[in-house]
């Protein structure tokens, strides 16, 4: 008879903490699942950020490598992968937006006039440049908090946490950077078809 | 001028609900270079020759075909993931083996083809 006891007793998923645990002892089923799982939502992030899908797989490699680096390392309890993975995203995506030259009105996709579908493709996809570039124009704190709470949608207290200030502080800093980015843009409202009337 | 009164503030709301929306599915390729980091990663941490601790089933009788985990390449791990994931047909395994081995191997199954084109 197999005297094995088994330790899980949770019928339901393993955390990403204890998958990243797992592969860290060399489990690379565990490196799958969590590539499954966190690959979609690091990927999302830095598109949003950065609107640049080559630039954005980049950092979810960059992303993922750092994770898997730190594997043997990870301690159960004491952080949140998924704290942890939007900590790194971030800041991934603000050193490229460093680098990113400003983008100059010639090289804004004109909307096409007979064709309303790919016009409004267009234009969507300026307004998003557009609000990358304010990002990569704005403090880097600023555009953290902006990226974190009306790119992501999460709230303030998982803000707070990623970026290691307290919840006033974030606040604080969420409705500076919406300002600075509301002003950013508004140089540029014709051109991205907001118009003022 | 400044967008500070709250059309401008619905204008900006409406560009992050336009972000959000913007659909970001990881391709295989990607898949395949992120698997292909944990392994290379993984393997840099562990002894020559020893094994991952989970690598059951097929992957670890593909890399016992191909000379062990150290034989085991960024190649094999990134066509690999396609097929790890379910996204890829089993095909591409054949691809791989046949780089990894030199030669490829074509069997057709279809008895009435004209491989050669002898047939007019």
């Amino acid at each position: 008879m197999n005297t094995a006891v088994k330790l899980r007793t949770d019928p339901g998923p393993p955390s990403d903490e204890a998958l990243l645990v797992a592969y860290g002892n060399g489990d690379l089923e565990a490196a799958r699942d969590l590539t499954a799982r966190l690959s979609p939502r690091l990927l999302g992030q830095a598109q949003r950020m950065l609107q640049d899908r080559a630039e954005a797989e980049d950092v979810t490699q960059e992303a993922m490598l750092r994770l898997w680096r730190v594997a043997p390392d990870w301690r159960q309890g004491e952080a949140q992968v998924s704290t942890w993975t939007y900590r790194v995203v971030a800041n991934l995506c603000l050193d490229r937006l460093r680098k990113r030259r400003p983008v100059g009105l010639d090289q804004i996709a004109e909307p096409l006039d007979n064709a309303p579908s790919v016009a409004d493709r267009m234009q969507t996809q300026s307004r998003l440049r557009a609000l990358s570039d304010a990002l990569a124009a704005m403090p880097e704190r600023q555009a953290q908090a902006v990226a974190l709470r009306h790119l992501e949608g999460l709230g303030n207290p998982e803000i707070a946490r990623i970026m290691e200030l307290s919840v006033e502080a974030v606040e604080s800093l969420t409705a500076r950077g919406k300002r600075t980015l509301a002003a950013l843009l508004a140089g540029r409202k014709a051109e991205l078809g907001y118009d003022d009337d | 001028m400044m967008m500070t009164d709250h059309r401008d503030d619905a204008d900006l709301d409406a560009l992050f609900a336009q972000a959000r929306a913007e659909p970001s599915v990881p391709d295989v390729a990607l898949l395949g270079r992120i698997i292909n980091d944990a392994v290379q990663t993984d393997l840099g941490r562990r002894p020559v020759g020893a094994a991952p601790v989970s690598a059951q089933g097929w992957l670890a009788g593909l890399v016992g075909m191909i000379g062990g985990w150290p034989a085991l390449g960024g190649l094999v791990a990134a066509t690999a993931a396609g097929f790890w994931f379910g996204l890829a047909p089993p095909a591409s395994l054949t691809a791989v083996a046949g780089t990894l081995w030199g030669e490829t191997v074509s069997v057709s199954l279809d008895p009435q083809s004209d491989l050669f084109g002898l047939e007019g």
